[in-house]
């Protein structure tokens, strides 16, 4: 039995269905994300496990305890919430220990887990001031102490990290992994940013309209997407409309693919999908086709290549090796190995 | 389902949130002023005091009298006046007070507003004061030879209409000093651009927003001044009665409480019917503009 | 913005002249030393000020005032809050009606107001008690008091009390500990107002008052309607500072700024 259960976890908003039959497991120190674009369900998902939405359906459970129907303040969980949610009126200590308040941990230990816990968040100094005196990046820090010094069963992360900039998220990035790792506490972390999500997690969900698309660890989902929307959200990805042709594979307008045990059972009609990263430029008439440049972007480490070919737009990434580049207007060659060709269903809606 | 059950607790919840306050409401305001309205219909005697009758009495009296209709007039003149006076003072304050620096701005609006939370009768008895005849306006006005001799003010209808818009003008320039809070200024920068100097600025570009704010201090302006008590009772006294202080003479002194209810109820109505008047007017007129 | 011209300036400064006069001129004839009324003063002297103390009856209604606002506000107080919070938090039926008849007091005029409620405690023979005075003042200064905690009310982060509510706290303890501090600032200003506003009501009281239990500001308008002497002035600026104080006191714990939609 896996340390949280869900099954079947469903929530209606009259006649929209954001939350529909979820399943998912997630082992004991296990940090999963629940990744996707907004109005997919995961922050409902998120939201019914702390128990702040009812479930119309379905059950959660913890540790082999059945929290479906408990109140939220018995769940023995921890929430940072995307605002932080400090309490304005008290101080940065007063914040931390009011959950050991609530569980009526008497002074002396409290005061001594306030002041550990703010050593974990390296703010030490900051035990007698209030929210509004401290940055956003403090603020969130402070919110992450208050949910771990509870000593919680599980950690919910309501996509803590999206109001600070740049920098200072990766930062913070790193921080919540370290703390996750040292301290060995389950955590489902709720974010659209994909890259967040790969960084952070050991495994990543991606939802889309109230269900998981897939589960798995960040490469596997990366490179085995399982459906063309997960394929196009988790990275980039070239999606070519291919067709049976016998025991051979047709793609675009007819180029022809050599047969992959990949593509056996997706039917008639079904997409393939080539990573940019996987596709190499050559000479033009070296490769499998021959493409013209339409545009290139320089990214530092790598390049971007928008190119016209017979099979449609595509995108290639190049690595800044130092080596000349093909311009633009300049006609290039095409090439990859079969082993990174990804077969996925048709769908009915080409997004 | 324990859920439904709980759901539902949930869901009346604010309904008994809510009934401490609305049973005060309803004993301490809808029934007293439903007695009112009925007592209006009642006839009284002085030897046998209420009569509970119901007749239209009182109404026809009170419409066919020249006596009720001048009061009616007089309180009616007073408030447009009023209305008027704090209208031509109000919106230029409100205007320049918005243009001020903050620092100023917040000093101005507590001594502009404060007054509002002094006691009318203190503010009224500054007025007994200015307005009497041996009092500073008539010593001023005397003085630089504006008037040949003191001038009554005091016990007159004008020393009513001055009096009564310092009561009043607090309200009109809250009113509309919170209509020109939500003007873009930059609608004004783009006039100056354009060549347009203060006046015309304010005339083409501030002033159609500011409509709506205009509108709602005169409907509080006027409603309050039609049934203001206090200031008309200390500067109009006996000779210049208005609505209600004739409703006070009714009550407290005649002792005719139906006939007093009766002139409640019409004043209520005449304000109501005015203010809704003015109101489809105004919005008919910016309705285009205020969307 | 643009430039204040001098034109203007002068006009600004006419009117704040036109505001301040009449409470500048009671403030001065207070520090008379004449026996009567006239302006301008000539001298000052604090005599009556210390006349106040030979008319006992003032001193009885002042402190008669005092708890009449006191009470008045803190019943008002407490009835309208879990008022506000439901009008503030949850949709049902009939909430925007309960919202206008709630504040509702404001749109009647005093002076029906008042008739209205001198017919109905007539007919419980309370008219003039202490508890008839209390019971229409609560009436009065209820939308006074609605009206700061429904913008408290509004401006407060639910998700803060979802934070207490996961670390453990009871829906009492959540609003005893978290949501109660929040609203303290809506909470003190609508008292604060609620009193001044009480404090100053005269039309509705002169209706509901008896010789037995006279207010000061139907005390101070009864002299007024029958005598003209400084006495007035001075009572008026003990009333006048009063006033202030609570404007200071409301302006420390809630703003006036924000209480009159201003901006910092």
């Amino acid at each position: 039995m896996s340390f949280l259960e869900i099954r079947g976890l469903t929530r209606r908003y009259g006649a929209v269905t954001a939350v529909d039959g979820v399943d998912f497991d997630v082992r004991e120190g296990e940090f999963v994300s629940l990744l996707g674009p907004s109005g997919c369900g995961k922050t409902t998902t998120l939201q019914m496990i702390a128990g702040f939405a009812p479930p119309d359906a379905g059950s959660i459970r913890l540790d082999g305890q059945d929290l479906t129907r408990m109140a939220p303040n018995r769940r023995q969980i921890g929430v940072v919430f995307q605002s932080y949610a400090l309490f304005p009126h008290m101080t940065v200590g007063q914040n931390i220990a009011f959950g050991l308040e609530m569980r009526r941990v008497p002074k002396p230990e409290r005061e001594a887990r306030v002041r550990r816990a703010l050593e974990q968040v390296h703010l030490a100094n900051f035990i007698d001031r209030y929210p509004r005196q401290m940055s956003g990046g403090q603020q969130q820090r402070v919110a992450l102490a208050r949910a771990l010094v509870i000593a919680p069963r599980l950690l919910l992360l309501d996509e803590p990290m999206s109001n600070l900039d740049a920098k200072l998220k990766e930062d913070m990035q790193l921080e919540i992994r370290r703390l996750q790792r040292d301290l060995g506490i389950t955590t489902i972390l709720v974010t659209h940013d994909q890259n967040e999500a790969m960084a952070l997690s050991d495994r990543v969900a991606v939802m889309r309209a109230g269900q998981i698309m897939r589960i798995d660890t960040p490469q596997s989902a990366y490179e085995q997407p399982g459906s063309h929307f997960t394929s196009i959200f988790l990275g980039k990805s070239n999606s070519v409309a291919a067709r049976r042709n016998g025991a051979g594979i047709i793609l675009g307008d007819g180029l022809v693919l050599e047969a992959s045990p990949a593509a056996e059972g997706l039917g008639e009609n079904f997409i393939c999908s080539l990573r940019p990263e996987k596709l190499n430029l050559c000479p033009a008439g070296a490769g499998r086709l021959d493409a013209t440049v339409k545009s290139r972007i320089f990214l530092g480490n790598h390049w971007l290549f928008q190119l016209e070919s017979r099979l449609g737009e595509l995108l290639v990434f190049q690595q800044n090796v130092g080596a000349a580049v093909p311009a633009e207007g300049g006609l290039v060659g095409l090439d990859w190995s079969a082993e990174n060709v990804v077969f996925l269903p048709g769908e009915a809606e080409r997004g | 389902m324990a859920d439904t059950a709980s759901h539902r607790m949930r869901a009346a919840t604010p309904y008994w949130l809510c009934t401490p306050g609305l049973i005060l409401l309803a004993v301490l305001l809808a029934v007293p002023m439903l007695m009112t309205f009925l007592l209006s219909f009642n006839a009284y005697s002085d030897t046998a005091g209420i009569i509970h009758s119901w007749s239209l009495a009182n109404y026809a009296e009170i419409l066919t009298d020249p006596y009720f209709a001048s009061i009616f007039l007089r309180t009616l003149r007073v408030a447009l006046v009023t209305t008027l006076a704090c209208t031509l003072i109000g919106v230029p304050e409100a205007y320049i007070i918005s243009r001020l620096k903050p620092r100023w701005r917040s000093l101005c609006l507590v001594v502009v507003l404060g007054p509002l939370l002094v006691s009318v009768v203190v503010r009224t008895l500054g007025w007994q004061i200015l307005l009497a005849r041996t009092g500073l306006i008539n010593q001023v006005l005397v003085g630089i030879g504006a008037l040949p001799h003191p001038v009554d003010l005091l016990f007159t209808e004008t020393g009513m209409d001055i009096a009564m818009t310092h009561v009043m003008v607090p309200y009109m320039v809250l009113a509309v000093w919170t209509s020109i809070r939500q003007i873009d200024p930059r609608t004004e920068q783009a006039a100056h651009s354009l060549g347009a100097n203060g006046f015309t600025t304010f005339r083409r570009v501030v002033l159609p927003q500011i409509v709506p704010g205009i509108l709602s201090g005169s409907i509080i302006v006027f409603s309050l001044t039609a049934s203001s008590f206090a200031t008309p009772e200390l500067i109009g006294g006996r000779r210049e009665k208005v609505a209600a202080t004739t409703i006070y003479d009714q009550f407290l002194t005649t002792l005719n409480w139906p006939e007093g209810a009766a002139i409640a109820c019409l004043l209520i109505a005449s304000i109501m019917i005015i203010v809704f008047a003015w109101n489809r007017l105004l919005e008919r007129r910016y309705a285009a503009a205020a969307a | 913005m643009s430039r204040v011209s001098v034109f203007e300036r002068l006009f600004h400064a006419a009117f704040l002249v036109f505001i301040l006069a009449p409470l500048v001129v009671v403030a001065l004839v207070a520090f008379t030393p004449a026996g009567y009324i006239s302006f301008p003063v000539h001298g000052a002297s604090l005599r009556w000020f210390y006349a106040i103390l030979n008319h006992p009856d003032f001193i009885s209604s002042f402190e008669l005032s005092i708890e009449l606002a006191l009470l008045s506000s803190v019943l008002a107080t407490l009835i309208m809050l879990p008022l506000a919070l439901a009008i503030g938090r949850y949709w049902f039926a009939g909430r925007d009606a309960i919202l206008s008849f709630a504040m509702s007091p404001l749109t009647i005029p005093p002076i029906v107001l008042g008739v209205a409620l001198l017919r109905f405690f007539a007919l419980f023979q309370i008219q003039g008690t202490f508890i008839g005075l209390v019971l229409a003042h609560m009436v009065v200064v209820m939308p006074y008091v609605l009206r700061m905690l429904l913008a408290g009310v509004a401006g407060l982060d639910r998700t803060v009390e979802r934070a207490a509510i996961s670390l453990g706290a009871s829906t009492f303890t959540t609003f005893r500990r978290i949501t109660l501090p929040m609203l303290l600032a809506g909470l003190a200003g609508g008292f604060i107002l609620a009193f001044t506003a009480s404090f100053d009501e005269l039309t509705v009281t002169i209706f509901v008052s008896s010789p037995q239990n006279t207010p000061l500001s139907v005390a101070l308008f009864n002299y007024i309607s029958q005598t003209v002497d400084p006495l007035v002035a001075s009572v008026s600026v003990i009333i006048m500072a009063i006033t202030t104080a609570l404007l200071i006191l409301l302006d420390r714990l809630y703003g006036v700024d924000r209480l009159f939609g201003g901006s910092k």
